[in-house]
This record gives structure tokens, sequence and C-alpha cells, in this order.
């Protein structure tokens, strides 16, 4: 028996269950339009219920662990998602129906969040339980060799169900009344409803069944693996399933299950023949889906979207009165506040010790990255889901340059940001022909890649073991000084040219042409905005600021290792700048502070608390202050100028009830 | 039958249909004319229960064909399995298909995907949904337009065979010839509200009225 048949069989197993997670993600996609990047969570959910159910709970029939438990417990696990599912239609999704992409994808990050927030909260809190070895016994219990391959119950249980599944979902969707309906509202919802087809019908449809398709992966993966953890199911499987599903087609239902099957033995078969080649696979399937959507973009077996809505999506903060706007408060009003807020800062540093100041480095970090991520999602509106990897790789450049190499600091750091730009200019190029959400599954492959990959090769990273940096001197300024104080006053001059960077450009034509671009790429065409040229400068232009934030960063971390860039973080980054409110600078940095600065601060950053206050709060903004923190922050300003402006103008004119004091003798005489 | 009473609708406070009430009988093909942004097609819309009225109530007499104003079909069909996949979810028989093939005179396109079809070509097969399985109310938003002048008295003589077969018939249209062609009877709708009911009359004279009756409508 070759080595090439055993590797098939695996990665055909793993295939089947990477399939049904792109199954449920291409169902709900087509019945709603919305990429529900929370799909692998919702699987985890569901493993561990149905874990929880089989072992633990006291109140079900038959011993705790027997087959007879297991498959009561599996049932009710996936009602229990279902009904999740259920309840995330009616009481959200419902809402953003006509809301554009980026909001209904970030609604689903914030899900995403919650999810994992709960499934920690309530599986993975203290240590106990993160060492808890977590089996879901199998059903069939078969073991048997083929070649020197073992092949488990758990591997022949995906052989059999999978293929059942599918089938019945080929028969469901062809045969009857309401699958074709399904798949008439998927395709058009309003000539569906002409013909009495309820949308809202199949909305809920498509969210349960997506949902109980993700459950039964996540039970028949942890099944498979045989423990179950809180990382079986990630942005790894995320990452799995949306590559099976742009290889099969986004909109195509059998393409998912054929993408997963690619996926899967290809990850097996490169796995195989290069075992000392870390995240290779995770690197060709980057390759894989930007050759496949520049070629093919609607996959293998998918067939184009008719309908372009419209992906962009830039909360409208209303603008001050006209009678605000002019006033010469305006600029004392946003010089002192800046002001105030860097003494402030300033002054917090100074007063705090090593730790807090530590803390506060990453939040300059983080508001940097916000300040990127505002030049190229919110004036441009192109999503990136893979912006953490690029401060790593601002942080692995610096880690070469400066600590191997021996380049003098002064050097590096400019090197370093035209690295950065240069990276992402070349990560820009798809997006040249990719747009909207297709694209935004290329960075986050891209993240993904570059964790496993590039941050883990031995020529760039020294393995696994990652490179030390020990920050320099730069004349009196000493970067190493344990407070880490001069660390933050240089990380606030790097935030304070970054911004001024990104607000002279929002200024200048080419920033115009960003916006205009981001409103409508046609019209925006029509004008003369040269949308190549446009999108590379503002790719350029946030991996620029993203490497140089990598640069503060790994002068902070002193030791830079792929633990620190996992791709889970680029989609958190998306959820604060969308807190702070996208399309402002101010806002998000005030995001960057809320998301990874305060939980910290306040010595509340439990693992599950961040991810559930994270996700909630962004629900939050998402329904009901889309403006987020910069929204808030312009009716505080409308307040303070209105007052301000009040007062001045009462100093001006005299008031006209008491006479002029010239006209006084007068009236005596 | 079709029976409108009282309906209106406000879109964010600003009224767009008021007070509308007017019927239509069997056998009976009304004209629903007024100029652009005269409230047509969100009256239709309300009819056919697409719209939520605010205030009122519309009664259909039975199920309804509608051609909406811009028809958008499954681009991927074929024609005939198309007005197949129609006659499945209005749970229809599929014999019903052939026949709307014949009446709407698409018979020689029934294969051709309904992507490649040309203006006119797409309209005929709106036409043909609207009418599949002679249903008892036929609400055609501008069934003519894109037609050539051919195509348009067929169209016309489908709307009429139809009303002749029983069907309450109600169209919009901006074509007064058209109108006065066609209807037995027209509704006149100006910023949301039914200014006039009466016969057509001949095209000609229709048009007098009704750019005197707009004038009117829109003074007061």
């Amino acid at each position: 028996m070759s080595d090439l048949v055993s590797y098939v069989i695996l990665g055909l197993s793993r295939g089947l269950i990477i399939g049904l997670l792109a199954l449920g993600l291409v169902l709900i996609y087509k019945g709603t339009r919305i990429l529900n990047l929370a799909q692998p969570f919702f699987g985890l959910l569901g493993a561990f219920l149905c874990w929880w159910l089989t072992v633990e709970a006291r109140f079900l029939p038959f011993t705790a662990g027997s087959r007879p438990r297991f498959a009561v417990a599996a049932v009710l696990a996936l009602v229990l998602v279902g009904l999740n599912g259920w309840s995330l239609e009616r009481t959200l999704f419902r809402k953003l129906r006509r809301a554009p992409r980026l909001v209904t994808l970030v609604a689903s990050i914030a899900i995403a969040q919650g999810t994992l927030g709960i499934v920690t909260l309530l599986f993975n809190r203290n240590a106990d339980q993160a060492e808890q070895v977590r089996i879901i016994p199998t059903v069939l219990r078969t073991n048997f060799v083929i070649g020197d391959l073992g092949v488990t119950g758990g591997d022949v249980q995906a052989f059999l169900l999978v293929p059942l599944i599918a089938a019945a979902a080929a028969i469901f969707f062809r045969v009857t009344r309401f699958g074709v309906a399904v798949r008439a509202a998927a395709e058009n919802g309003e000539s569906a409803r002409l013909l009495g087809i309820s949308v809202d019908r199949v909305a809920v449809f498509t969210w349960v069944v997506g949902s109980v398709l993700a459950g039964i992966a996540g039970i028949l993966l942890s099944a498979q693996q045989g423990v179950l953890t809180a990382t079986t199911l990630s942005v790894g499987f995320l990452v799995r399933a949306l590559a099976a599903a742009l290889i099969g087609g986004l909109t195509s239902l059998p393409g998912a299950l054929a993408g997963g099957l690619i996926v899967g033995v290809a990850e097996a078969v490169i796995g195989g023949y290069f075992p000392s080649t870390i995240g290779l696979p995770e690197t060709v399937f980057f390759a894989a889906v930007i050759i496949v959507l520049v070629f093919r973009p609607h996959g293998l077996f998918g067939t184009p979207e008719a309908t372009e809505d419209k992906v962009a999506f830039v909360p409208s903060i209303r603008d001050l009165p006209a009678k605000l706007r002019e006033s010469e408060f305006v600029p004392v009003l946003r010089r002192g506040s800046l002001l105030t807020v860097v003494v402030f800062a300033v002054a917090v540093s100074l007063a705090s010790g090593s730790a807090t100041n530590g803390i506060l480095v990453n939040v300059v970090v983080y508001s940097m990255v916000a300040v990127s991520l505002t030049v190229l999602m919110g004036y441009t509106g192109v999503i990136s889901l893979g912006h953490w990897a690029l401060v790593g790789v601002g942080a692995f450049a610096t880690a070469n340059l400066y600590t191997k190499h021996h380049v003098p600091f002064a050097l590096t750091v400019p090197l370093v940001v035209l690295i950065g730009v240069w990276l992402s200019v070349l990560l820009g190029l798809p997006a040249l022909r990719i747009r909207g959400l297709y694209l935004a599954i290329i960075t986050l492959a891209f993240g993904y890649a570059a964790e496993l990959y590039l941050f883990k090769s031995d020529s760039l990273a020294e393995g696994q073991t990652g490179i030390s940096i020990v920050p320099p001197k730069l004349g009196p300024v000493n970067l190493d000084d344990p407070s880490n104080r001069p660390l933050f006053m240089v990380g606030i001059v790097m935030l304070l040219s970054s911004i001024w960077v990104a607000r002279n450009l929002a200024r200048s034509g080419t920033g115009r042409s960003f916006f205009a671009l981001r409103e409508n790429e046609k019209a925006a065409a029509t004008l003369g905005v040269g949308l190549t040229q446009a999108k590379l400068v503002a790719f350029g232009i946030s991996g620029g600021i993203a490497a140089l934030a990598g640069v503060l960063h790994s002068l902070n971390i002193g030791n830079v290792n792929s633990v620190e860039y996992p791709a889970f973080t680029s989609i958190i980054l998306v959820s604060m700048v969308m807190i702070g409110g996208l399309g402002s600078l101010t806002g998000p940095i005030l995001g960057a502070f809320l998301v990874f600065g305060l939980p910290f601060l306040v010595k509340f950053d439990n693992q599950w608390i961040v991810p559930l206050g994270t996700g909630a709060l962004l629900l939050v903004v998402i329904v009901e202050a889309p403006g987020g923190v910069a929204g808030l922050l312009r009716a505080v300003q409308r307040r303070v100028l209105g007052r301000l402006v009040d007062i001045a103008e009462r100093e001006e004119r005299p008031d006209p009830e008491v006479p002029p004091p010239g006209a006084q003798p007068d009236l005596v005489t | 039958m079709i029976v409108l009473d009282g309906l209106c609708r406000s879109f964010g406070g600003r009224p767009v249909v008021r007070n509308v009430s007017f019927s239509v009988g069997p056998g009976e093909v009304v004209g629903c004319l007024g100029p652009n942004g005269a409230g047509k097609t969100t009256t239709m819309r309300l009819l056919l229960g697409l719209l939520r009225p605010s205030g009122g109530s519309a009664c259909l007499g039975g199920p309804a064909g509608y051609l909406p104003e811009v028809f958008a079909a499954y681009d991927g069909l074929s024609v005939r399995a198309y007005l197949r996949f129609v006659a499945r979810m209005k749970r229809l028989p599929a014999a019903t298909v052939e026949r709307a093939l014949d009446a709407a005179q698409v018979r020689e396109i029934a294969d051709r995907p309904v992507g490649r079809l040309s203006k006119g070509q797409r309209q005929r097969v709106g036409l043909a949904q609207a009418v599949l399985g002679e249903p008892p109310v036929l609400v055609l938003d501008e069934p003519t337009i894109g037609l050539d002048p051919a195509q348009v008295v067929e169209a016309r003589a489908l709307v009429r065979a139809s009303a002749d077969a029983g069907a309450a018939v109600l169209v919009s249209t901006h074509l007064l010839a058209e109108a006065a062609a066609m209807c037995d009877r027209v509704v006149v709708l100006v910023g949301g509200a039914v200014v006039a009911e009466e016969r057509p009359g001949d095209a000609a004279d229709l048009e007098a009225r009704f750019l005197r009756l707009v004038a009117t409508a829109e003074l007061t």
C-alpha cells in the first residue's frame, strides 16, 4: 500500500468534515448573503454541549459516556445549536437584512467572539477545566489498519454520515417545493417574494440548518480527533472551510462538499510528503484561493453572483451644524482635546510602573493598527481580516534586521516601513480583480498562512523559538529602560505621526479618490479616479503604518515569536475599529483602548470576558450606534461647541434691554 | 375582482398613496394612469400584499398574476424551466406552462435562457408568468414597455382575452393611446389620490383630459 493512498484516505475523512462546515457556510450565504465567520465556533459550541451532555449531565438517562447516552446528547446538542441559530436570525440578522455586507460580516465576527467567549466561560474558565481531557465517544468502535494507516471509528463515522447528509440535502433542494423555494430566494429574493416565498422563513431555515450542520461537523471532528479542546475548531477550520467554499464556489452546495474534499486531501498529501515544513498546506490554500478567485471568481462549481450589493460601509456621523462648523472654537477644541489626551497619557505613564506602561505601549501599537485599518477600511472600504499579520511582518523584519543583521536602528525603522509598504501592495494586487467579501477571505487566509508558515520558518523566525530583541538606546533615550516609559513616549510620537499622515491623506486629492471609490467604484472610475493606483496606494500606506506598529510591538514584547501573531487577532482588530467608529481617526484609537487596554489595566482580562465583552459591545454598536465611540464623541463636541458659541455671542453683543451706559445721565436730568 | 377601499400608505411620514378606492370587476380591464411618482406602482404593491398599507384595505377575488415594473427572473433558467418553477411555487399543474407559452407567444424561445433574451422577449416572459394558470386577477405594471408595435398589439390582445375569460385586470401605463385601446375604464392618480375615474374615450380626447386633470390637481 503506497503512502499516497493512505494520505488520500486520511485527507478524505478530514475533508468530509471540512466540507460539512463549508456546506453550512454556503447555505447561510446563499440564504441570507451573510458570510458567517462564526460557523466553526457554532461547531465548537455543539461539540462542547454534546460532550457535556454525554459525560457530565446528571439528568439524562443511560450511563454517562455510554453510546446510547451519546446518541441522546448529540441530538440535544444539535437542537440547542439549531435554537441558537434560530434566535440569532430572529434577533439580530433579520434587522441587518438590508445592511451593507461589511456590517453583516462584522456582526458575524461579534457572534464568533461571543460564542468563543461563552464556550470558554462554560468549559474553559480555569486551569482545571483547561487541563480536563474531554473525549466524545464514537458510535462506531471499529478500528482497522489499511497499510500503515489506522482508520478509527471516528473516520468511518465521517465516511458514512457526511455523504448521507449530502444526499439528503441534494434531494431536499432538488425535489421538495420548499427546497426549490430556498434556492430561488437565495438567488433573487425580490422575485421569490413575488411568488409568495417568505424570505424570512428561508432565512430562518438556512440559519437553523447551517448551525446544525456546523454542530454535526464539530461533533464528528472531535470524535475523529479523540479529544476536544477549545482550539479544536477555530480560525484554522474557518480558513479551511472558507477555502473549500471558495474553491467550490461560494454559491454552490455540492461545490462546498467537493471543495472540502479537495482541501482535506491536499492538506493530507502535502503534509504527508513534506512533514518538516510547518504551515506549507496553509500557504498552499492561500495561494490556491487567490488563483481560483483571480481566474475563476465563482469557483469550480459556482455560478457568478448576479447582484453586487454594497460592501463598503462607513457610519454617517452627523456633521456639525453650519453655524458651529465655522466657529473659531473648532480647531481650539480639537487641539485642546488632543493636547489634554497626550498630557494625560504621559502623566499616567509617569505615575505608573512598568507593567502599566507595557500595557500602554500595547494600546499605542493597537492604536496605530487602528489608524492603518482606517486608511484601508474606513477610507477605501476594502476589508482586511489579516492586518495583524502585517504587524507581525514588521516585528519580524525589525528582529531580523536589527538583531540578526545588526542594521543600525535608525536605518531599520525606515527599512521595515518600506517592507510593510511593499508586502501590503503585493497583498493588494489581488484586490484589483477580487472585491468585497472574497478579498476579506484572502486577507484572512494570508494572516493564517503568515502565522503558520512565515512566522515559523527557519530563515525568518528561527523556527518556533523566535528572535530576541534588545531595544536600542537612541541618544539620551534608552528604549530598554525597565520602566517602559521611554518606549511609550516614542510610541506616542510614532502614533501621532501616523495620525498626521492619515489625516493629511484624507484631505488630499488621493484621499478624496479613496472616498469616491469606496462609495461607488464605477462612478469613481467615470470621474477619472485610477482605481488600481488608488487601491494600491491605500494598501501601501496602510501596510507602512502597520509595519511601524510592528517595530514598536517587537520592542515591547522582547521576543518576536509566532505565538504573538495569531490570525484571530486580525479579526478582533476589525471589531476594535468598528467599536471605535469606522472612518474616524480618534474613535478607533479609543476602541483600541477599550478592547486592548481597559480590561488589562483593571485586571479584568479573563480569557472569556474579553471576547464576550468585545462581541457584546460590537453588537450594541452595530444595532444601536453605528457611529461607535466616534459618534458619541461628535455628540459631545457638538454640545460643548454649542455652549462655547453661545457664550461668545452673548459677550460680543450688549444686552438690548439694558440701556447703553452713555444714555443714563440723560434720564436723570 | 379587485376592490380597493380607502388604501393609504406613507413612507417616512410622506403620504404616497392617499385614500385610494376603486374596483375592477370580472371581465373588466381598468387602466391606472398618472404622472411619474403618482403612486401607481405603490398602489399595485399594496394591493398585492407586497407592502403593508398604513390604512384601508384591498381585496382580491382569487390568486393574482403580477407583472412587476422591473421584471427579474432567474437568468440561468430557460424560459420553460422558469415557468415550470413559477408553476411549482404557485402550486399549479405543469400543463399550465404550455398554455402560457402559447398565450404570451414565447414558445419559440422556450428553450433559451432568460438571461440571453432581448428586452421585449423578456417582457413577454414576464407576461407569460403573470397569466400562468389563468388567474382571476391580473395586475400588470407597464406591460407593453419595451415591446415592438406588433408585439404591443399581441400583448393587448392577450390582456383583452384574459378579461374576456373572466379575469379582473388592472394595468398601469404611461401611454394614453395604450390605455384608450385596451381599457374599459381608467383611474387617474395624481399625488397619490384618485382624481378621476371614467371611460377612456378616444386617444386624443383622453390626452387632453389627462393633461387638464393633472394640471388642475397639481394646482390645488
